[in-house]
């Protein structure tokens, strides 16, 4: 099960083994205050050897269970992870919807309490173009939570 | 409800939510609800291809978790059939619909792939 005390310590983790990554998805927009809920914590990391080869040291560490065979393939170059279990839920997404690369999605990229996420704006952006039902579904209240964040940074101005 | 008092009353919750801290964000935002098909079997799956992967969902997942795609258009359409269950006078804008109607409209509408178990549940 995925707790707040696992972001942390997963963030912790990952920029002690200097992974280049931000979080995405529903928990991207949590942590940017959307109220909603997520099962799961869903990151983005660049895609390249040096990145793999860190990601796949910090998941040890986070004691996913990261067999010889495992590593192999996830160096090899995987789009999607899914890992579910202990120690928490997570997928990563090495090639999300809507972005061809990880320099066009880092212009996306906001930063929370320290948290790399990927900015409302770049979370509707994949929402669109993976369109499933699910994301069509939570498109209303996300781009009025963008037109609330749009309006209050006005009023912050004015 | 109207629209407008309708945001209203949604940007309030993000007005409060806002104030909460990261972790109490997180806190509140993180929980396990149990997805068949994917909480089951291996604790590792990897895909190639992101496509590769949107397949499977749609092979091995029930349709109403949500993971199948949908064209904007008939995604349109759905929302419009839902609208005309409504009864008048109920005040649930298309929003709510989405969120209340479409799961079990679609299941009673379409044959999914889910097991027996799982169709006792949302039943």
């Amino acid at each position: 099960m995925y707790r707040e005390e696992n972001a942390a310590k997963l963030r912790q983790v990952l920029s002690r083994h200097n992974v280049e990554y931000m979080f995405i998805g529903k928990g991207a927009a949590i942590l940017q205050g959307f109220p909603d809920t997520t099962q799961d914590i869903d990151i983005y990391p660049r895609k390249d050897a040096q990145n793999n080869r860190s990601l796949v040291a910090a998941l040890k560490e986070l004691g996913f269970e990261i067999n010889s065979r495992t590593e192999k393939e996830i160096l090899k170059g995987k789009d999607f992870i899914q890992l579910r279990g202990e120690p928490f839920d997570m997928d990563v997404v090495f090639a999300p919807d809507g972005f061809d690369s990880f320099e066009e999605a880092k212009k996306y990229q906001v930063t929370i309490d320290g948290y790399p996420a990927l900015s409302v704006d770049g979370i509707i952006r994949t929402k669109r173009a993976a369109g499933r039902e699910k994301d069509r579904a939570s498109l209303p209240q996300l781009l009025s939570f963008k037109e609330y964040l749009d309006e209050r940074g006005r009023r912050k101005k004015t | 409800m109207n629209a407008a008092e309708e945001r209203k009353r949604e940007w309030a919750d993000f007005e409060a939510a806002l104030k909460r801290p990261v972790a109490e964000r997180l806190r509140r935002g993180c929980i396990h609800t149990f997805k068949p098909g994917l909480d089951e079997g291996p604790g590792i799956r990897m895909w190639n291809r992101m496509e590769e992967y949107r397949l499977w969902c749609e092979k091995n997942l029930p349709r109403w978790l949500g993971y199948h795609r949908v064209t904007e258009g008939e995604w349109e359409r759905r929302i419009e059939a839902a609208m005309k269950g409504t009864r008048p006078g109920r005040g649930l804008s298309k929003r709510r619909h989405i969120a209340l109607k479409r799961p079990v409209k679609d299941y009673r509408r379409e044959h999914h792939v889910a097991p027996k178990d799982y169709r006792r549940d949302i039943m």
